[in-house]
């Protein structure tokens, strides 16, 4: 009889799996529980984004650029709204921009509270996701009092934003940006000073910046080696350049580090959203966009690239135009595509229960891999 | 920069040592028309040098072949599948060029301009 335990087996990992936050599967090569292959199978969710664009008007593909992944909507929207601005040579108002830098960073404590509660859950903590949700709801409370929606949000358009957000929800924002701290620390002190969770998460998945850069890794998986590479200070946009906040690092790079990682970042996300709203609360007589006709967008044949820093890492949005009222070509460059190399060769040589920790770790989103 | 498509390893190897460790993305376009029935893609790489902070665009064209990169830069294997999806550009020496979000049994390149939505196609069976 052939001896089972000997042979190596493969299974297959998803393509549900409760932490996912879309369709992907994973096959893997086991011996015994060690994985000593793994490779992803994409697709699944593939939506044919940069095909449509080219058959629909630079409006028309505003609310499909949020749904390349909905969790990051407004950074996508910013990806797409100013490489089209770029075509046509807007410059936005003031006003606008502090409102996208708000309205985005706000999305990314959202991002990161979602992210923080899916993997304390998988790593058996069941109770903070309660509590982070309900802190996740209150900003997406304030995104249906400014944009009319809670996930996809319509909001960004050419040449600024929709509509203004009025003193009463800037008070509000400032109400919650004071007592979200104290909030925030409970759970924060249920999780980092779990010893289970310290102990699960300490020295898993390493990743140093010499294996990170060839896979063309950005955001907090790159900055968890000490790499503080963050385009809102290297390629800044917007308003970035004004106000004042410092990129947080960690040179672990395992698990932990990344955890740490994105709550340093909540707090830095924070700051900013009180820079904004206490600005806009001062300038609050300002336009919010150029008033231009949204459907008559056309811009000469040029081409032009947005860099967007979103909770998940660079968004790089490639734009040709030839002249027409559609886009020749749309290109977009999403960070969850390349991690999902780097978790294929990280995976290797850990046991198959870790395979959920550190998928959760690098934050992946399929939904926006396959586009 | 643009530079012909038989000196891209050698330019790239050359900008890779000289620190431009991490390509950013890779992008194709099509640049044939829709009469003509000659291929023409341009292919635009995007380098980053973490050190000096500095970005790099290399732009070539090509006719349907090219040589890979995947060996210089492990996050082109997914690029370079992509856009042979999307476009049938094939890279030569890559070591698994297959389709990464369409089924094998898809007829067609979906970005490429002489592609058709019109037609509906049946997909039948998930391969692993």
């Amino acid at each position: 009889m052939k001896n089972i335990l000997k042979d190596k087996i493969e299974i297959n990992i998803g393509l549900q799996h409760p932490l996912n936050l879309g369709p992907i599967r994973f096959l893997a090569e086991l011996d015994g529980e060690k994985i000593t292959k793994c490779s992803a199978i994409l697709g699944y969710i593939h939506r044919g984004i940069e095909k449509s664009a080219q058959n629909k008007l630079f409006s028309q593909y505003l609310p499909i650029a949020e749904r390349i992944n909905p969790i990051d909507a407004f950074f996508y929207s910013q990806g797409y709204t100013s490489a089209v601005e770029e075509t046509l040579g807007l410059d936005i108002p003031k006003n606008a921009q502090y409102i996208r830098v708000l309205t985005m960073e706000m999305s990314r404590i959202a991002s990161h509270l979602l992210w923080l509660g899916g993997f304390s859950e998988i790593l058996g903590a069941k109770a903070p996701i309660f509590y982070i949700f309900n802190l996740r709801n209150k900003i997406l409370d304030i995104f249906k009092k400014i944009t009319g929606g809670q996930i996809t949000h319509n909001y960004y358009i050419f040449g600024g934003v929709r509509n203004k957000i009025s003193n009463d929800i800037l008070n509000d924002i400032l109400n919650f940006n004071k007592n979200f701290n104290k909030e925030f620390k409970t759970i924060e002190n249920i999780i980092s000073n779990n010893l289970i969770f310290i102990d699960r998460t300490r020295n898993l998945g390493v990743i140093t910046s010499e294996t990170a850069l060839p896979y063309s890794i950005t955001g907090v998986n790159l900055r968890a080696n000490g790499l503080p590479l963050d385009f809102r200070k290297e390629k800044p946009y917007l308003v970035y350049n004004e106000l004042e906040f410092t990129i947080p690092t960690a040179f672990e790079g395992d698990c932990f580090a990344r955890f740490k990682l994105r709550i340093d970042e909540i707090k830095i996300s924070l700051n900013l959203v009180k820079q904004c709203t206490e600005w806009l609360l001062a300038n609050s007589n300002g336009a919010v966009n150029l008033n231009i006709n949204q459907i008559d967008i056309k811009p000469d044949a040029k081409r032009a690239i947005s860099w967007t820093e979103s909770a998940r890492g660079l968004i790089m949005c490639h734009i040709v135009t030839d002249g027409s009222e559609k886009p020749k070509r749309l290109k977009w460059r999403t960070p969850s595509f390349y991690t999902i190399q780097l978790l294929e060769k990280i995976a290797v040589g850990h046991s198959i229960a870790d395979l959920p920790v550190l998928y959760s770790s690098l934050d992946i989103a399929s939904t926006e891999a396959d586009r | 920069m643009k530079i012909a498509d038989t000196e891209l390893l050698q330019t790239l190897s050359k900008l890779k040592k000289n620190g431009y460790v991490t390509l950013i993305a890779l992008t194709a376009e099509d640049l044939s028309h829709n009469d003509n029935t000659e291929n023409e893609f341009k292919l635009t790489y995007t380098l980053y040098n973490p050190v000096n902070k500095e970005f790099m665009e290399i732009e070539t064209t090509t006719n349907g072949q090219i040589q890979s990169i995947s060996a210089l830069y492990k996050s082109a294997n997914y690029d370079e599948r992509e856009i042979y999806d999307l476009f049938g550009i094939k890279f030569k020496n890559h070591k698994n060029l297959k389709r990464i979000f369409l089924s094998e049994n898809f007829e067609g390149h979906p970005l490429k301009n002489d592609f058709t939505t019109a037609k509906t196609q049946n997909i039948q069976g998930i391969q692993a």
